[in-house]
């Protein structure tokens, strides 16, 4: 049975997996061991390095639902289905996980688990947009009819994502801006080493994105086939 | 003088990868009961 597994796993996925693991295993090592220590916020500032990567998986998660709905709708082929489902539930995971490491980095320079400012306001938003995707889809049976009205929902549940990423610029608030400066909120230097940590944790957590898509995937079209063999044995039986 | 925030970093650190492992295994779990 393992041995079977394995063997049906494309040779790419498994090359995708490992390289995954060491990309991200570097990332955290270098992290944790070559960065300097801020300042003022002292190591709790390393947890933004990830967390920025798990936002931008999210959001990277919620992009391709996106795309995917559009396909689904212009080809009406249920693999775009498939996949815009294993990009939400990706995406909300990672998202959930930014909220949290956001909300663990806040308590000591912000002195506050949680505020209502704009960017975390906006990140609730639309983790619940995409908790109710979830949800909408589970309550629709027909899967013809659970494909269109999914891909519509997630076309319409797109406007959270850009007016997320905007909100620090857009409002006033009090969240870092990565990028320039926003309105009211502090912008953040890096250091050559912090930019180096940076992007290895974006690279290796956008290689974890692909390679938990393709497995997610790989999922939804082994059960899409399953049900629908199981439901032409029903018509053969009636 | 820079706070000790070591323990803040521990537990972000902590609950992003424990988030992932769990998500991991989930998907592990629901793979092999397909199979």
């Amino acid at each position: 049975m393992e041995n079977e597994s394995k063997r049906d796993t494309p040779r790419g996925l498994i090359f995708l997996d490992a390289l995954t693991a060491l990309a991200v295993a570097g990332a955290l090592v270098w992290v944790i061991f070559f960065t300097p220590r801020e300042a003022v916020m002292g190591d709790v500032q390393k947890v933004f390095y990830f967390h920025v990567s798990a936002a931008w998986v999210g959001m990277l998660g919620f992009l391709a639902a996106f795309v995917c709905a559009i396909q689904e709708l212009r080809t009406r082929n249920r693999k775009w289905d498939a996949a815009g489902a294993a990009s939400v539930e990706i995406g909300l995971v990672f998202t959930v996980l930014a909220i949290i490491s956001g909300s663990i980095w806040a308590r000591p320079v912000w002195n506050t688990w949680w505020t209502w400012e704009p960017r975390l306001t906006t990140a609730f938003v639309m983790v619940l947009v995409y908790a109710a995707y979830l949800i909408l889809r589970s309550s629709l049976e027909d899967p013809e009819t659970r494909a269109r009205v999914s891909a519509i929902y997630a076309i319409v549940g797109f406007v959270s994502v850009p007016f997320t990423f905007l909100s620090i610029r857009l409002f006033r608030g009090m969240h870092p801006v990565l990028f320039g400066t926003g309105s009211g909120g502090m912008a953040f230097v890096m250091a050559p080493k912090m930019s180096i940590a940076f992007f290895a944790a974006l690279i290796s957590f956008t290689l974890l994105f692909s390679a938990l898509f393709w497995h997610r995937l790989r999922l939804g079209l082994r059960q899409q086939s399953e049900g629908a063999e199981r439901a032409s044995e029903e018509g053969e039986q009636q | 003088m820079t706070p000790d925030t070591t323990s803040y970093l521990i537990a972000g650190l902590a609950v992003i990868f424990i988030g992932i492992l769990i998500y991991v295994i989930s998907l592990w779990l629901r793979i092999r009961r397909q199979r």
